[in-house]
């Protein structure tokens, strides 16, 4: 099961760099898709070099975190307006991404769960931020044909779905539980490569369909009397 | 953390569940913002659609108006300057028949007096398209002068009084401001039964105010809100149309002691010399 897991998981793992680079012309000009591209072959990078360096699998999950924190925020950063909260953004974040630092220096050799857990709360809280400004001033006409929505969208499902895993990752010693992790980990990352995948897909199409209520009337130039 | 400190095997339950439980809270959220969103651009749709219709009523108004007027004014020309003219024609016709001289000078005499007479009514039908008093001399004079008019007739007493009416206004909102006072005095006159109306006009704050008080059967907002929705009250959308060219509002009420009616224009003040 596991091993179909990780080939399915390969699979949209490379599906969003594909889509990217296929819709290039469309998505190159989006700044927030060519930090997701790169989020993407980052995923991936750090994938293929803990499988070759296994002794310093930790730290390179370490630098991966920042690393993953750094392009999340940046996502973030993109996709929400307001100016007051991106400012707010830049700062949580190098203050994060500063804690990270000093985690990963004065770190023991085993996962440090707290560093993941308050990733994952902050890009929760980040994508909560991000719903409240669509909510408060909507900048499609649906919310899902807008692919910073399908971007978050993907986030929040990931984070929220290992949340859980991350914080008893300390408490699970045993095979059976390593690879119950490892299962739920990479049924999210899943659903977070297709959501990204969707993201890809659709944007740019929707340029045209911004908040109109022309669509409502069709004949608006009816004769006056 | 007595929250982690679950022995091991309770781990998995936990995990199973609270994972379950936050996915669950993050698609209920999810779902919640997708209906929220559909439902608040719904209601904005409709706001808009309210708004524009309420804007093609106001210009189907307006071109109704336009029209009546070329009417009128069609009717004026055909029915009263046109035989005018025409029997001015026919006197001048005789004298190249008839060449008696007595009978010439009479002929002649009738068709000048004939084309004096069209002469003051193509004058009459420019000064109601123009009138110029307001040209000339400003909103206060025109204003004046229409209200003697009103008051000579003796149904009504009609008197304006201007507080802070140094500086002209721009002719097209002097032109327009007119108008809307023509066509209130016209509903009052038409409609409310009234002794008097008195225009008082004020500016405050960078504001020019016109209000008018009668003491006949008026208007509230909520009556001219609903006129004004409604397909008739073509002169209250006429205001309302030439109102919104100046970015003005229109306040109608009662007054507090119940006796009066207030109408109150309120419009944004421009200087006349910088923007001329």
């Amino acid at each position: 099961m596991l091993t179909f897991l990780s080939i399915v998981g390969l699979f949209f793992e490379i599906l969003p760099l594909i889509l990217f680079f296929v819709r290039f012309k469309k998505t190159a000009k989006i700044p927030e898709l060519r930090v997701l591209c790169f989020y993407t072959a980052l995923v991936l990078l750090s994938g293929i070099s803990a499988s070759i360096f296994r002794n310093n699998a930790v730290f390179l999950l370490h630098v991966f975190s920042i690393c993953e924190l750094f392009l999340f925020s940046s996502i973030f950063y993109l996709c929400i307006r307001r100016d007051n909260t991106r400012r707010v953004i830049i700062f949580i974040s190098c203050l994060m991404v500063l804690f990270l630092i000093i985690i990963l220096i004065f770190s023991t050799t085993r996962f440090d769960f707290i560093s993941t857990l308050a990733i994952a709360l902050l890009i929760l809280t980040y994508s909560i931020i991000f719903y409240y400004e669509q909510i408060n001033q909507p900048e499609e006409l649906i919310i899902y044909q807008s692919h910073k929505f399908w971007i978050v969208t993907g986030c929040t499902i990931f984070y929220s779905g290992t949340l859980f895993i991350f914080l008893y990752t300390s408490d699970m010693k045993d095979k059976t539980h390593s690879s119950l992790w490892e299962g739920a980990n990479a049924t999210f990352e899943i659903i977070k490569n297709i959501c990204f995948s969707i993201a890809i897909l659709i944007a740019g199409r929707n340029a045209n369909k911004h908040l109109s209520f022309e669509s409502y009337d069709t004949n608006p130039f009816e004769t006056p009397f | 953390m007595i929250f982690l400190q679950i022995s091991g095997n309770n781990v998995p339950m936990v995990l199973f569940f609270g994972t379950i439980a936050m996915l669950g809270l993050t698609i209920g959220l999810i779902v919640f913002i997708i209906f929220h969103q559909r439902k608040v651009i719904r209601f904005q749709m409709q706001l808009q659609k309210m708004e524009y219709d309420q804007q093609k009523m106001l210009l189907n108004a307006s071109i109704k108006l336009q029209e009546e007027e070329r009417q009128r004014i069609a009717a004026d020309l055909h029915d009263d300057a046109g035989p005018l003219l025409a029997t001015a024609r026919l006197y001048l016709n005789e004298n190249l028949v008839n060449l008696d001289k007595t009978t010439q000078l009479q002929s002649i005499y009738n068709a000048k007096q004939i084309i004096d007479d069209t002469i003051q009514l193509i004058r009459n039908i420019s000064h109601s398209l123009m009138p110029p008093t307001l040209k000339n001399f400003g909103l206060e004079s025109a204003v004046n002068d229409l209200f003697q008019k009103i008051s000579s007739s003796g149904s009504m007493n009609a008197t304006a009084r201007f507080h802070d009416y140094r500086e002209r206004l721009q002719p097209e909102t002097e032109l327009i401001i007119f108008r809307v006072i023509q066509e209130l005095v016209n509903n009052i006159l038409k409609h409310s039964n009234a002794s008097f109306i008195h225009l008082t006009q004020n500016t405050n704050n960078n504001k020019f105010f016109v209000r008018l008080h009668h003491d006949g059967r008026g208007l509230t907002q909520a009556d001219f809100d609903k006129l004004n929705k409604s397909s008739v009250g073509l002169g209250l959308k006429n205001i309302q149309s030439r109102l919104r060219v100046l970015h003005g509002k229109i306040f109608f009420e009662k007054d507090i002691s119940q006796t009066y009616f207030k109408v109150t224009i309120e419009l944004i003040k421009e200087n006349s010399n910088a923007s001329s």
